[in-house]
């Protein structure tokens, strides 16, 4: 049977590793500001948030594999925070390796970055999107 | 014809020397000739032939698995080296009752391995025959039982 891996989680857990991150985004109450897909109302900056923009089965090899591609984004509302965040994703992530259970991890890498900024309420959000490429091959 | 009748071969099963090793194959080739005598001779002007013999070319594709070198490599690196010699068995359609079997004594002639930076390693064997067909569903029929 078919499964996907817990690619969220695994993310999540090397993110949440990395003290540079950890000390860099805090918590608020008691949750460290690394979100997956949302992010809360009540989270300040600044923040992590990642989520999955695709995720297909490779379908090329008998064996399960998937090959997806995951933005990161650093928020922060200076530009000097965004970018110091984002070197600490980009030396966490780039040629990591993700851990979940049943899969083997065998590329994480930083492939390309986007920059946006917004300005909401006069607060400005730089936003630091890093394009995250994850390939898993399933244990049997 | 009215029917569809494509595959796409999800039941594949590859063994070597008996062990199952579909998960880390990326893709089998089988290539069977004929070698051709020419019969055409005298005031004949066009060329005809009958059939030499018949030869075999497989070609092997797997996964390099990223085991320490110190323990010689992934699994089927292990086992599908230059010179080594075994049992190639597949199903294309899997192994249940009634579906055509392939068996035929091998030896890797040659092993590629690409080392592409930061890309999946694939090795590629050439595999050549090293006995007499063992089951081969296409000349005698041989189906799994």
């Amino acid at each position: 049977m078919a499964s996907f891996p817990e690619s969220d989680k695994a993310i999540y857990q090397k993110l949440a590793a990395a003290a540079d991150i950890v000390n860099a985004v805090g918590t608020v109450d008691g949750l460290l500001q690394v979100y997956s897909d949302v992010v809360p109302d009540g989270a300040t900056l600044p923040y992590i948030f990642f989520y999955c923009v695709s995720a297909p089965f490779e379908m090329d090899s008998p064996r399960d594999t998937t090959d997806e591609l995951w933005t990161i984004e650093a928020v922060a509302a200076s530009r000097a925070a965004a970018s110091s965040l984002e070197d600490d994703v980009i030396s966490t992530m780039h040629k990591a390796t993700l851990s979940d259970t049943g899969w083997q991890n065998y590329y994480t890498a930083v492939i390309g970055r986007q920059r946006q900024t917004f300005i909401a309420d006069r607060q400005k959000y730089f936003h630091r999107m890093l394009e995250v490429r994850v390939r898993w091959a399933k244990n049997t | 014809m009215p029917n569809a009748n494509r595959t796409v071969f999800p039941n594949l099963v590859l063994k070597w020397n008996g062990a199952d090793i579909t998960d880390d194959m990326m893709n089998l080739e089988w290539s069977s000739q004929v070698d051709l005598i020419e019969k055409s001779a005298g005031q004949e002007t066009r060329k005809s032939y009958i059939a030499g013999r018949a030869d075999d070319d497989l070609t092997l594709d797997f996964a390099a698995v990223g085991t320490a070198a110190a323990s010689g490599g992934g699994t089927v690196e292990r086992l599908i080296y230059t010179g080594a010699t075994g049992t190639l068995e597949w199903a294309p359609y899997g192994t249940a009752a009634g579906q055509p079997k392939y068996n035929l004594p091998v030896m890797v002639q040659q092993v590629t391995r690409p080392f592409k930076h930061y890309e999946l390693g694939v090795l590629k064997a050439k595999l050549k025959p090293n006995g007499a067909w063992v089951d081969n569903y296409d000349v005698s029929g041989d189906v799994y039982p």
